[in-house]
């Protein structure tokens, strides 16, 4: 009973997951814009919605999943560490650890090439963002603007959920039918 | 019931869905055999340029297996691909057509959507087994397409040490997930599209790569260009050898198997690595103004690499035959062993990606061994792969279709017609849909081969070749404007003309569009015939 009351409320599980999902489907929305109009001169528009509806879908799996570990967080750190200003913590670590993700990932530029050095520091780096992510959440002027920024994200999440759920359904009844 | 343990439950389990499993592929194997048919092996070796190959004369001792295995086949000479990279040249040869009429000519390109049941496989029809294996994922994606008329499609990571090939784990919509997933959102050499998962898939890739064994590998592990497949040429040999080995026992099938070797990277076992440190040097030719400008030596030391791999994949090929000549698979067979496209070390261009249709590009060996044939027979007359088809059909008696543009292959039937015109065509920077206008179309004819630029440049230019008298193509003999040029110059405009005249209209229209068949779909997408979607510069 006492960790269900740690799961942070819905209303404060929103912005979070707004950011997340700003992030990671803005990534893929970006590379999605760069191949299309290579994918126009061969695909027709059809197979070019099946490539959008399958990466909408891992976008949705990827973005709970990164919720997931934002959550488990909450519950498993203590509240004074994490929980106390979830909105403004969680944000800010989402935005920190996917930032990391998107250099790393844009790292791997070639086939060979492995980015040893980042992943090497990478646990290192995490601790750092967990301090930069406490001390964020004390500041009162940066964690009211995290909170703002978190907030207005929510709409994404009006136009990537049901474009999600949709991908979701059509990927499934492709793969049944 | 109170009894069922968790132990029962997953036995039972297991049981179900072997069941399951094994009555649905049945069927597959037991209601098609009809005795006496002749089997097809098409062995298809990716980017296997005639030109470095001393079955074809090259000076390198490169393929000593391959000649001894045209010692009982027809040998063709003067044979080429449809085009000059895997997208174009594999469909070409499984639809006997040439790229302006399959369309696929853009890298991971689909052939056009209303001539997908013009293939190979649908006109073998269901009489045969047929089977289809390809370690090169853009095969795949028209074995997608063709997948209702192929019994059975290996996966590409099929035979690989190292694989995390996600499209083919979705069977039932293969070709949106191989695009999706292995060319997207995990594709390796760029950044990743999907940045959770797709980092991970990179980082586990790597790691896996890392902890490989590579002691008889000392340039590394083969692999599949851009996808995450890592194999070794011996385990794909045995591989191909298992499979042959299972269809034989169950009647007449069609096996297309689509390797990836002698394709760059080229890393041979340590058997093979730096034999031919020799003091060989090709001819030395002019970079063109389309190359990528790559300096003589290194294009010297890649040769040298790639005909390295040759011998490699000559090795295996060896064993691979002798085994199947063992075990009597080959009495009742026809190997096809041919490639997709040539591949360059030459006028600054190295590999095959590129606007240039030279002979180390176009010209690849075909050797056809038919059931029983004890004798060579060397065949000089142009050929391409379009001719596969028709031919295959005709030797394992099937009506040949009208679609087709192959004729047959002579030593089969065919005649051999010095005068017929046959076609390579290299257009990946046109649209799918429009008319070749931003094309390199090679014609040859007899022993002349016209090349002709266009949308590259300002004006449309040509080159041409007396490939008799000019091997190494080093005299161009446009400017000196010869008295058959005409001819020959107003055949292959004619033929531009007429092939762009057919251009499908409807490719990119909303009635294609959607595989569910879903009734409202269909009638709110016949509104949209005849549209076009406009293409971003």
């Amino acid at each position: 009973m006492a960790i269900y009351n740690r799961i942070p409320k819905k209303q404060e599980i929103l912005p979070v997951y707004a950011v997340i999902v700003l992030m990671i489907y803005g990534w893929t929305i970006l590379k999605f814009n760069y191949n299309v109009t290579g994918w126009l001169y061969f695909l027709n528009i059809g197979e070019i919605f099946g490539v959008f509806t399958y990466s909408m879908t891992v976008n949705l799996l990827e973005s709970l999943l990164v919720l997931l570990g934002v959550i488990a967080a909450g519950v498993v750190l203590p509240k004074k560490w994490f929980g106390e200003w979830f909105v403004a913590r969680g944000a800010s670590l989402s935005m920190l650890v996917l930032g990391l993700m998107m250099y790393i990932a844009d790292q791997f530029n070639t086939k060979q090439y492995y980015p040893s050095e980042i992943i090497r520091w990478s646990p290192a780096i995490l601790v750092l963002i967990g301090f930069v992510v406490y001390f964020l959440g004390r500041i009162q002027r940066t964690r009211t603007a995290i909170e703002f920024f978190a907030d207005r994200a929510i709409i994404f999440l009006y136009i990537a959920i049901p474009v999600s759920l949709i991908s979701l359904v059509a990927v499934l009844i492709r793969n049944i039918f | 019931m109170s009894n069922f343990s968790r132990r029962d439950f997953l036995k039972v389990a297991g049981l179900a869905s072997g069941a399951v499993a094994m009555s649905q592929m049945a069927p597959r194997f037991l209601s098609r055999k009809i005795d006496g048919a002749p089997n097809v092996i098409i062995l298809v070796f990716d980017a296997m340029t005639a030109r470095n190959l001393s079955l074809y004369g090259y000076k390198r001792e490169t393929t000593p297996n391959f000649q001894k295995f045209a010692e009982r086949a027809n040998v063709y000479h003067n044979h080429h691909s449809g085009g000059n990279f895997t997208t174009p040249g594999t469909a070409s040869l499984l639809t006997g057509t040439y790229p302006w009429t399959h369309r696929a000519f853009n890298i991971a390109g689909l052939i056009e959507r209303e001539r997908i049941d013009h293939n190979i496989f649908t006109a073998f029809g269901d009489q045969y087994h047929r089977l289809a294996f390809s370690q090169n994922l853009l095969p795949n994606y028209f074995f997608g397409q063709f997948a209702k008329d192929i019994e059975t499609i290996l996966p590409a990571s099929s035979f690989s040490l190292i694989e995390q090939v996600t499209g083919e784990m979705f069977t039932k919509d293969s070709v949106a997930a191989y695009r999706s997933f292995d060319n997207f959102l995990f594709q390796d050499g760029s950044p990743p599209a999907s940045l959770v998962f797709g980092l991970a898939d990179r980082i586990l890739l790597r790691s896996k790569e890392a902890r490989i064994n590579m002691n008889d590998y000392p340039r590394g592990l083969p692999r599949a260009g851009d996808h995450a497949l890592f194999f070794q040429l011996k385990d794909v040999f045995d591989g191909v050898q298992a499979t042959i080995s299972e269809l034989d026992a169950n009647g007449p099938y069609l096996a297309y198997l689509h390797l990836w070797a002698p394709h760059t990277p080229y890393k041979p076992t340590k058997q093979f690595d730096k034999i031919f440190q020799d003091n060989y040097r090709p001819a030395k030719k002019p970079d063109h103004r389309f190359g990528t400008h790559i300096e003589y030596y290194k294009l010297n030391n890649r040769r040298q690499n790639y005909d390295e791999f040759i011998a490699n994949v000559d090795a295996e090929f060896g064993r691979l035959i002798d085994t199947l000549e063992a075990s009597g698979a080959l009495d009742n067979s026809y190997v096809v062993v041919v490639s997709d496209h040539g591949e360059s070390f030459e006028r600054g261009v190295e590999e095959h990606v590129t606007k240039l249709l030279y002979e180390t590009l176009t010209h690849i060996p075909l050797l056809i061994s038919a059931p029983g044939q004890q004798a060579r027979q060397d065949i000089y007359v142009p050929t391409n792969n379009v001719d596969i088809l028709p031919t295959l059909l005709k030797l394992t008696g099937h009506p040949i279709p009208d679609w087709t543009e192959g004729k047959l292959l002579p030593g089969f039937g065919g005649v051999e017609d010095m005068e017929r015109s046959q076609f390579t065509v290299e257009a990946k920077g046109n649209p799918a849909y429009a008319p070749l206008t931003q094309a390199t179309v090679a014609m040859v004819k007899g022993s002349h081969k016209l090349i002709y630029y266009s949308g590259y440049e300002a004006e449309v230019s040509f080159e041409l070749y007396d490939l008799e008298n000019d091997y190494e193509e080093l005299e161009d003999l446009y400017p000196s404007q010869p008295s058959f040029l005409k001819a020959l110059k107003d055949e292959l405009l004619e033929k531009m003309d007429s092939v762009n005249k057919k251009v499908p209209q409807t490719l990119i229209c909303l009635k294609n569009y959607f595989h569910i068949p879903i009734k409202f779909v269909k009638r709110i997408s016949s509104l949209f015939q005849g549209c076009r979607v406009p293409v971003l510069p």
